[in-house]
């Protein structure tokens, strides 16, 4: 029932994801890719753009992400919420964490690349080896020896 | 629309099980999700997705790459032990930030500093702890203190940054003159021969200082270790002396001088030890005959008060004798007790380039600036970087550190620890300021970082 009338009308641009659903985004929102936009340059604009790598579930995750990302500039509250639902999500499942991380990097999205990798960067710190093979389902495929070999060359940093 | 919105609230009060047993339609679950908000979409994926869809995590090489490039180094390294292809990327990121030398001091934690400081201002030289700090230069970052255990009771005199000798430090232990190398990222720990097989006396004391020699004069001032970390150079301070030994040995080689020279420095480079005097002579040490000694290469440089250092540049194979140049002081502290101690003035570079038949030259010429090198000398076979190569970092510098402290025997306070940074343009010196650090009577010194998995 919202009306839109006075707002000026901002450009909707139409996207289509590898499973064939179809977004409509504002083009604001659309631009923070940087392979959408260089695709809008390449004169794709007025068609539908299509994303063959990136699935409906996880652009969806994306955009979601990218408004989520716009609010939090100044917001240290937003901020801190979006840090916790990493470790949240890398808890849950990893696998949709590496499928957002693939998609976001294929689009190119920089502000986004920085904030989810910094996700896995600070689940990272201070964990074991086996501790975070555990957590994200890691198989271990070294052998007895060569792990103990690069224990060995730096022990300092296992400790 | 306004269903969904209604199914929505319903769903996202219900438990996994219950979530499994409506096994709705994809579409149906997608558009409900597209009500919803990221919390609750990844609650919902998570509650409903079956065995199979819990995966591992499986991210592409680069994208890994520009995560590891926002850890630590140290949870780099440690990522490294994860599987194959981390550990692939550990080493490809942490090649990609090449470390300068980190500053290994003891860290100020030890309360008991402060009251010695008060009471005691020349007690004798502080039991070493089992922490040491480090600062990173590159990030300017002081790391917290890490636990050495092995290090208890015991001075790291050098340390050691070429090819298999690259992490090593020598350790000694006052009292005992037990001497040991020992690796902090590998944390394994070498015997060495005992001090007191090392040349005895005073055979020509460096004359410039008025050093009131204390009865710790058991120092190790310079050391070296081949490539191979096989063998091991020393210079002691008693004596001024070259001695060596290969690992296992259990004693000290000494190295006969046809002139009664007073050793100031001794690097490995090119297969070969290379020791210079105190005026400036370079000689190489021939050390695989029965009787070892050093045939000297080169000419005197005649330039008073100032003392040698001696560094390889491996991109012009020249060698450099890097002269630096220290005023004494003191300060009456206390009533009756003054101190000594010291601070850099200047420094003066010369090169000793090579002949056409690949002999060093016999006259070292001076050289006006470095220009893109950096060189980082104290206790320590001196380093020579590029600038260029490291963010920050500008070229035409000398980073050093005290390595004349131990002669006075006495802690030192902070603001008088002779580290700093020398322009070679403007001829200044900038004092680096170690306020973390602890009153030692032992130099803080540059230590290769840890690198990555071989």
């Amino acid at each position: 029932m919202a009306s839109t009338s006075n707002s000026t009308s901002s450009k909707i641009i139409t996207l289509r994801s590898s499973d064939g659903e179809v977004f409509e985004v504002e083009e604001s929102v659309a631009l923070e890719s940087n392979l959408i936009r260089r695709m809008m340059e390449d004169d794709c604009a007025n068609n539908i753009i299509p994303l063959p790598n990136v699935t409906a579930p996880i652009f969806y995750l994306v955009i979601e992400h990218c408004k989520k990302h716009a609010e939090m500039k100044d917001n240290k509250e937003k901020k801190k919420e979006l840090r916790s639902q990493g470790e949240e999500l890398l808890k849950s499942d990893p696998h949709t964490y590496s499928n957002l991380m693939e998609a976001v990097n294929y689009l190119d999205i920089k502000s986004l690349m920085d904030l989810t990798a910094q996700w896995l960067a600070d689940f990272l710190k201070g964990k074991s080896p086996r501790l975070i093979r555990e957590l994200l389902k890691i198989k271990n495929d070294f052998t007895p020896e060569e792990e103990a070999e690069i224990l060995e060359r730096n022990r300092w940093a296992f400790d | 629309m306004q269903f969904i919105s209604e199914v929505r609230i319903g769903l996202i009060s219900m438990d996994k099980k219950q979530l499994e047993e409506l096994a709705l339609d994809e579409d149906v679950l997608y558009q409900i999700f597209n009500q919803c908000s990221l919390r609750e979409t990844i609650r919902m994926g998570a509650s409903s997705m079956d065995k199979k869809q819990l995966e591992e995590l499986a991210l592409d090489e680069d994208v890994m790459y520009r995560i590891f490039n926002q850890c630590s180094l140290r949870d780099t390294i440690r990522m490294g032990a994860v599987c194959k292809s981390w550990l692939s990327v550990s080493r490809w990121s942490t090649r990609a930030r090449p470390q300068l030398p980190w500053l290994m001091m003891l860290p100020n934690s030890d309360s008991r500093a402060e009251e010695k400081e008060d009471d005691h201002p020349q007690s004798l030289q502080k039991q070493e702890g089992e922490f040491r700090s480090f600062f990173n230069l590159s990030e300017n970052t002081l790391y917290d203190p890490v636990k050495f255990p092995e290090l208890v009771g015991k001075r790291c005199c050098v340390s050691f940054n070429n090819a298999d000798a690259c992490g090593w430090i020598m350790t000694i232990v006052n009292h005992y003159l037990e001497m040991q190398l020992f690796h902090p990222w590998r944390r394994i720990q070498l015997q060495l021969p005992n001090y007191s097989t090392l040349p005895p006396g005073n055979a020509y004391p460096p004359s410039y200082f008025s050093v009131s020699y204390f009865q710790h004069d058991h120092r190790i001032f310079k050391a070296a270790m081949s490539d191979d970390a096989a063998v091991v150079m020393v210079i002691n301070e008693r004596s001024s002396k070259l001695a060596f030994c290969r690992i296992g040995d259990n004693v000290w080689t000494h190295v006969s001088s046809s002139t009664r020279e007073a050793y100031f420095d001794v690097i490995y480079y090119n297969g070969q030890f290379y020791a210079i005097a105190f005026r400036g002579r370079l000689g190489v040490v021939h050390i695989d005959t029965t009787h070892p000694y050093v045939e000297i290469l080169t000419e005197l440089i005649i330039v008073d008060r100032f003392y040698p250092y001696l560094v390889a540049d491996s991109a012009s194979k020249s060698l450099f004798i890097v002269l630096r140049s220290c005023a004494e002081n003191r300060i009456q502290q206390y009533p009756h007790i003054s101190m000594s101690f010291i601070t850099t003035s200047d420094f003066k570079v010369f090169e000793i380039g090579l002949e056409e038949t690949g002999d060093y030259k016999k006259n070292p010429v001076e050289l006006e600036s470095l220009g893109d090198r950096v060189i980082f000398l104290g206790r320590n076979p001196s380093m020579i970087f590029l600038a260029s190569q490291f963010r920050g970092l500008e070229g035409n510098r000398i980073y050093f550190t005290d390595d004349r402290m131990e002669r006075f025997g006495h802690e030192i306070p902070l603001k008088f620890v002779d580290v700093g940074i020398f322009n070679m343009e403007d001829k200044s010196v900038q004092k680096l300021f170690l306020t973390k650090a602890c009153h030692s009577s032992s130099p803080p010194i540059w230590v290769m970082p840890p690198c990555p998995a071989v």
